[in-house]
């Protein structure tokens, strides 16, 4: 397939995903998530059973700022590998964000002071998870305090959490209230 | 001069434990299933300013 086909495919597809993210994620906090492995202190496991079985991966690992853990998401590919880049289209979307909310929930309820930041594997996809924190922000903000990093004329900032905000995030910043 | 010691006793401890933070973040980076992501991650925070808790 021409390359130009294959990039006017990827836009249609990101238009379609960001116009529908709404309807997407609808309803995922309150769904049933996959059980899951918890398989050291800091990273889980679980399947994904839509169109076909992916292995999925959750990991927080601390980062350099204390206090700090990077939530790090991605399938397990059928070499192995691990890969946060993959686009799976298994069909189950909302189950694996819900899976990935209850995996939050369980590491932040053993560590309630932790600060969690990710970011997506592309801009695109930073700016899907800025789309499901908008939608899910009244139900969010109950059990964790938002921040995202801005950069606000040149300088990067942590900033509160607007779901107004028509800019781009870098990441996000979540922390459960205690 | 016994003072002075002392802060500088103090200030040995806290570079001491800077560099086991650093060390044990260096360690948990490389084993993460997400080395890239961890890396990309420490470099932003590092350029941003944080709101304090």
């Amino acid at each position: 397939m021409p390359l130009s086909h294959v990039l006017f495919l990827y836009v249609i597809h990101t238009i379609y995903c960001m116009y529908h993210a709404d309807f997407l994620f609808y309803n995922c906090m309150g769904k049933t998530p996959y059980s899951y492995n918890k398989e050291e202190a800091a990273r889980y496991r679980f399947t994904s059973r839509g169109r076909t079985n992916i292995e999925k991966v959750v990991e927080f690992t601390p980062l350099a700022v204390t206090g700090f853990y990077n939530l790090g998401f991605g399938d397990v590919t059928e070499a192995g590998a691990i890969s946060d880049r993959t686009v799976s289209n298994n069909g189950d979307i909302i189950k694996v964000l819900s899976t990935v909310i209850h995996i939050i929930k369980d590491f932040t309820l053993e560590k309630p002071d932790v600060r969690i930041s990710f970011m997506g594997s592309t801009a695109l996809r930073t700016a899907v998870y800025q789309r499901i924190l908008k939608t899910y922000y009244t139900d969010f903000r109950k059990d964790f305090r938002i921040t995202a990093i801005q950069e606000i004329e040149g300088q990067l900032e942590e900033v509160i959490f607007d779901r107004s905000n028509s800019g781009k995030y870098k990441a996000f910043i979540i922390q459960r209230k205690v | 001069m016994a003072t002075n010691k002392k802060t500088t006793k103090k200030a040995a401890v806290k570079k001491t434990e800077k560099a086991v933070i650093v060390t044990k973040t260096k360690a948990a980076a490389k084993a993460s299933l997400f080395p890239g992501k961890v890396k990309e991650m420490n470099l932003l925070l590092a350029k941003t300013t944080l709101m304090s808790r």
